[in-house]
């Protein structure tokens, strides 16, 4: 179950997680995400610091996501990334579609 | 199963290393002319330890064997020349893999950082500019069938080749293939990372979806994976099925070498296309912070230890199969004839299962041997280190590589042959300006080799450096405390330089890094012995060293030799015995002699000594009396008969009186067989005695079982065995028994003829062989001679009744024999030779007959039964009579006056030479000369003799003379103690000797001998006496 606040920053809307980005939690946070694209949101951050588990599903969502954004001309960026998950992501090459950073 | 295979790994990985070093360094001389068969079989022993250790997940042994074998192709194709460098970085990365495969749980923490860059450099430095341009392009690859196609970078592909990895496409659904599977994805593609590199990714990301669509309940990614993994092991890695996995580049279908068993063509992989459209179910959770473990990890948590295998051919291991066959077919014949009761049934199947057992036993041995080039295989990089460290030049032989031992014996040889190799490098061999001064080559020569000999296996090890100075030894180990001056008194030089065994005793200036801390030879010879072997030495200075190591076949079950005493029985190991011996109660008083205080034994010609058995165990001795049958304490305390000959330290034959010599004729009272005396003359090293044992019985095999730690300090025992009766036997230690026997080395003087040949002059002389008539044959100490003329009748002249010739201008004055002796006149139809020497100051022929010769000899003279004027006694050569002769007689005979002129020097009268001279021929005849000379002499037989008369004649003895070789205090000995004594130190002291080299000499000076006589020059000798008297 991921839990989530959405807050409007200067020109995007920062998501931060909090939880396990897995399979069968992630309906209000695709829903939220819908709202807000329909509103005229193109830029999405997430912020994955306290994201304990990612899972296909997840890497899932998130790649629906860069494609709905990239569909309004938007964008996506996971922040905060552990280095396991940068390594990850970038396995996978998600940084060649989406820009991602690993936690400092 | 997991720790199984690793454990089989590593096992196969030292097989892998074993041999390596040899190789590398044959490579290494072999420079420009690689053998590329050798780089190939080096190159496939990184490749396997590479391949399967990135299987097992190994990183660190991955790496360093993969840089090694990348160096190594670079060799075997050209790309790069060998050099010392070069073999040297590949031998330490060797070194380091092994040192991990040996000790798999530290593996971890060796910093391996040093050998991968310095074999990155030499790659590095191998780069071409083209290759470096690869870098931005990339290529096509496809499987065989061309279905499946990827570009990928060329400068993988460049890398691939290079470094012999292979490229797969591997598709994973991350959600049906890994988290379904109770895997996680992150943890899927870590572990793959370590395994090799993810060149690229195919993930079709728009195929997701977005977010108003259903969320997709498959996550397809293709990985382009580069990895040295191969493709009989890619599934088990990457855990993926088959149609999952594409070859999509082998590096080994270019090569044309393809005896590399890794060398298959491309395997013909499909995979399945086909994205999972069945986006219904529920996608399986997968904690990504689970500590899961990919089955491709490999090292269990537990730790691995390698266990010991052998390598044993079928071959054998079907007789042993054949043998255990027959085995139960003889047990069961015994059961049968057991149950029948039948004797004759029996008696066959007992010595059928005899003959069985003992085939099985030597089967199993077999298994069990090993070749000894194991342990010397590792001496030519030693030696070749040693060289650079010790800045000499040093070649190593070996020979007998191939002969076989016990394994457990192969194992314990490496440390004390490591030591005894680093010693003759280090001590032994001369640096090279030193060995050029004397004249021998600038590389010194280390030689070892093995062969088997009488049931064991000899190791020699030698050198052809500067020997062992055994005074040096005795002197250190003197001066620290390890022995005392009255044992050193009794030593002889083969003793002495046995002393280097002594724990703390080192004689090297000064401690190096190879050796010299004088903690080796001690634990040389306690490894030595612990493996059932002896260690001698021979040596001489300025020739070299040679050490010899006899050694078991195997330590468990040894050939033996059961023997009765009292009640007991005891086992003494083959190895040591020599012979048996039964001497009849009525040649006792024959046989055994008494020297000095002990008991020996005359064998043909030697005395061997003896000691009773039961005295040196504490065994009551008893005996059965005849008359009565009972059973009595035998109170004899010893073995020789009171009848029976004596003899003085020195071997001369005590004198005995009449009624003694009567009753040694006389009748023996000793008749019976009980009264006979069994000996078995036992063999230590160079040691030999004899040991007086009741009852000798068969040889048996026997098993031997060790003693228990309380019996550790029982130096007689080398352990124990169980009888076929089940009663025990204690196996004798030959050497310990000798130690509490206290026998040194009263038959090692025998042996003293077996290292003259290094020595090359202990005990010789060399003589002048010639005849007198035909026949007659006579010999001269060379010494004496000054030229030999060959010549006619007719110059033989005769004036006024004076027998002559004309030479070289004067009158040579011609004796013979026949002036002096009651011998033949040369018979002047022959061909006749003059010897020519001097006496008393003039040139003087001696006629003989041809042929003549010179032989070198250790000979003894005997100087009763031919003795007479002009003849000093006679000798056994090649089974001929040959008259020892001394020409001084001759001249006095022939010219008295030549005699009066020189009369006894009234000077001389009261004046008293101390002589020391072992041999009693030489002694009798230097004492008539120094009486001729007009001298008193004090005649003693040896250098502690003589020590104790000068003590007790200190105000008498003016001058010494000595003989150099001589038992218990040689001449030098003596002279070094007379230097360093205030009351004698100005004492001349003159030597006696037939040795005249440089370095005997030099030798002599050392120690303070002050002029050098050849023994048998009867007036230079006088007159040297004069010269430093005055």
């Amino acid at each position: 179950m991921i839990n989530f606040v959405d807050l409007h920053e200067k020109d995007h809307v920062r998501f931060v997680l909090d939880g396990e980005l897995v399979a069968g939690g992630m309906d209000k946070l695709r829903e939220s995400l819908k709202r807000h694209i329909e509103n005229g949101v193109q830029k999405v951050v997430f912020d994955m610091e306290r994201v304990s588990t990612l899972d296909s599903a997840g890497v899932g969502f998130l790649a629906a996501a860069h494609n709905s954004l990239v569909k309004v001309n938007g964008s996506i960026r996971t922040v905060q990334l552990s280095e396991e998950m940068y390594n990850f992501f970038v396995s996978l090459r998600l940084n060649t579609h989406f820009n991602i950073e690993q936690r400092t | 199963m997991q720790d199984s295979l690793l454990n089989d790994f590593l096992v196969e990985c030292r097989e892998h290393l074993e041999g390596i070093e040899s190789d590398l360094l044959a490579i290494e001389e072999s420079g420009k002319n690689v053998d590329s068969e050798l780089v190939n079989k080096v190159f496939r022993a990184a490749h396997s330890i590479k391949g399967g250790a990135a299987f097992f997940n190994l990183s660190q042994i991955k790496v360093l064997a993969h840089r090694t074998e990348t160096v190594l192709d670079m060799i075997r194709s050209g790309k790069l020349q060998v050099s010392p460098e070069i073999i040297n970085i590949l031998l330490n990365s060797f070194d380091t893999l092994r040192s991990m495969i040996n000790n798999p749980d530290e593996m971890d923490s060796v910093d391996i950082s040093s050998q991968v860059g310095a074999l990155q450099e030499i790659v590095d430095n191998s780069v071409t500019e083209k290759e470096r341009g690869s870098f931005n392009r990339s290529t096509r690859l496809a499987d065989l069938s061309g279905t499946c196609s990827v570009n990928v970078p060329e400068i993988d592909v460049k890398t691939a080749e290079k470094e012999f990895q292979y490229i797969y496409l591997i598709e994973y659904d991350l959600l049906h293939d890994i988290e379904m599977a109770g895997k996680s994805s992150l943890m899927m593609l870590n572990s793959l990372s370590r395994m090799g590199i993810i060149v690229d990714t195919l993930f079709d990301i728009e195929g997701v979806g977005t977010l108003d669509d259903e969320p997709v309940n498959s996550i397809v990614v293709k990985l382009i994976y580069r990895t040295v993994v191969e493709p009989d092991l890619i599934e088990t890695a990457v855990e993926a099925g088959h149609e999952k996995i594409v070859c999509i580049y082998n590096p080994h279908s270019k090569k044309e070498k393809t005896d590399d068993t890794n060398a298959d063509t491309q395997k013909t992989e499909t995979f399945n296309d086909a994205g999972n459209d069945d986006k219904g179910g529920e996608a399986h959770t997968a904690n990504l912070s689970q500590a899961g473990s990919s089955s491709v990890e490999g090292r269990s948590k537990n730790p691995v230890t390698v266990t010991e295998t052998v390598r044993i051919n079928v071959e054998a291991l079907d007789t042993l199969m054949t043998h255990a066959g027959e085995l139960v077919l003889s047990r069961n014949q015994l059961i049968d004839a057991i149950s029948r009761n039948d004797q004759k049934a029996l008696k066959t199947s007992a010595q059928r299962l005899n003959f069985v057992i003992s085939e099985l036993q030597e089967a199993v041995m077999q298994t069990r041997l090993q070749p000894i080039g194991n342990v010397f295989n590792k001496f030519p990089r030693m030696v070749r280190d040693l060289s650079k460290t010790l800045n000499k030049e040093l070649h190593l032989n070996i020979e007998g590589k191939d002969v076989e031992l016990d394994k457990t014996i192969i194992e314990g040889l490496s440390d004390p042959l490591t030591h005894m190799v680093r010693n003759a490098a280090d001590h032994g061999i001369e640096s090279q300006s030193e060995r050029t001064k004397k004249g021998k080559p600038a590389a010194g020569t280390i030689t070892l080799k093995a062969f088997h000999e009488a049931g064991h296996v000899n190791i020699e090890l030698s050198d052809d450096g500067k020997g062992i100075d055994s005074e040096k030894i005795a002197d250190k180990a003197f001066s620290m405390g390890l022995i005392t001056e009255e044992k050193l008194r009794g030593m002889t030089d083969y003793d002495k330089t046995s002393l280097i065994f002594l724990p703390g005793l080192s004689t090297a200036e000064k401690v190096s890094e190879t050796s010299g801390r004088g903690v080796g030879m001690d634990v040389v010879k306690n490894n030595l012995d612990r493996l059932g072997g002896k260690v001698s030495i021979q040596s001489a200075i300025g020739k070299g060293t040679v050490f010899n190591i006899k050694l078991p076949l195997t330590l468990a079950i040894i050939p033996s030799l059961i023997i009765h005493e009292e009640q007991e029985r005891f086992a003494i190991p083959q190895v040591n015995v020599i012979e048996l011996l039964r001497i009849p109660s009525v040649q006792i008083k024959d046989r055994l002699q008494i020297v000095g205080d002990t008991e020996v034994v005359v064998v043909r010609g030697e005395l061997i000594p003896i000691v009773r058995f039961a005295d040196l165990l504490g065994i009551p001795k008893t005996y059965i009396d005849p008359n009565t049958g009972n059973v009595e304490i035998d109170r004899r305390s010893r073995v020789a008969d009171r009848r029976s000959k004596r003899r003085s330290i020195d071997g001369r034959m005590d004198v005995v009186s009449a009624e003694i010599e009567q009753r040694r004729t006389g009748k023996d009272r000793r008749v019976r067989a009980a009264s006979d005396v069994n000996i078995v003359i036992v063999s230590s090293g160079l040691l030999q005695y004899g040991l007086v044992v009741d009852n000798m019985r068969n040889t048996e095999e026997i098993v031997v079982k060790p003693l228990g730690t309380h019996f550790k300090k029982m130096q007689e025992y080398a352990g124990a065995t169980i009888m076929g009766d089940g009663g025990v036997a204690l196996i004798i230690d030959a050497t310990g028994l000798a130690l509490k026997a206290g026998i040194t080395s009263v038959s090692a003087a025998k042996n003293k003829g077996n290292i003259a040949d290094l020595s090359g002059s202990e005990g010789e002389h060399s003589l002048l062989i010639f005849e007198n008539t035909p026949g007659e044959c006579c010999a001269l100490l060379l010494e004496l001679v000054l030229r030999i003329e060959q010549i006619a009748a007719n110059q033989v002249e005769y004036k006024g009744g004076i027998r002559s010739m004309q030479y070289r201008g004067k009158s040579l004055p011609l004796v013979q024999l026949s002036d002096a002796a009651n011998a033949g006149d040369v018979p002047l139809e022959k061909e006749l030779v003059v010897i020519v020497t001097r006496v008393s100051n003039r040139e003087i022929g001696l006629l003989g007959l041809m042929p003549v010769s010179v032989e070198e000899r250790n000979f003894i003279v005997d100087t009763t039964i031919h003795r007479q004027p002009g003849i000093c006694g006679s000798m056994i050569f090649d089974e001929k009579t040959v008259m020892m002769i001394d020409v001084f007689e001759i001249i006095d005979k022939v010219y008295p006056e030549w005699k009066t002129e020189k009369k006894r020097d009234e000077r001389n009268v009261g004046t008293t030479v101390l002589l020391a001279e072992d041999s009693e021929f030489f002694r009798e005849q230097v004492t008539k000369y120094l009486n001729d000379g007009g001298y008193n002499v004090i005649a003693t037989s040896d250098g502690m003799e003589a020590w104790e008369k000068l003590q007790e004649h200190k105000n008498e003895v003016k001058l010494v003379v000595t003989d150099i070789e001589m038992p218990v205090m040689t001449g030098l000995e003596l002279c070094k103690k007379i230097r360093t004594d205030k009351t004698f130190s100005s004492l001349p002291v003159i030597a006696l000797t037939s040795l005249a080299g440089d370095e005997d000499r030099e030798k002599g000076l050392a120690v303070g001998i002050t002029d050098y006589q050849v023994k048998f020059d009867r007036d230079r000798l006088n007159e040297g006496i004069k010269r430093l008297l005055s």
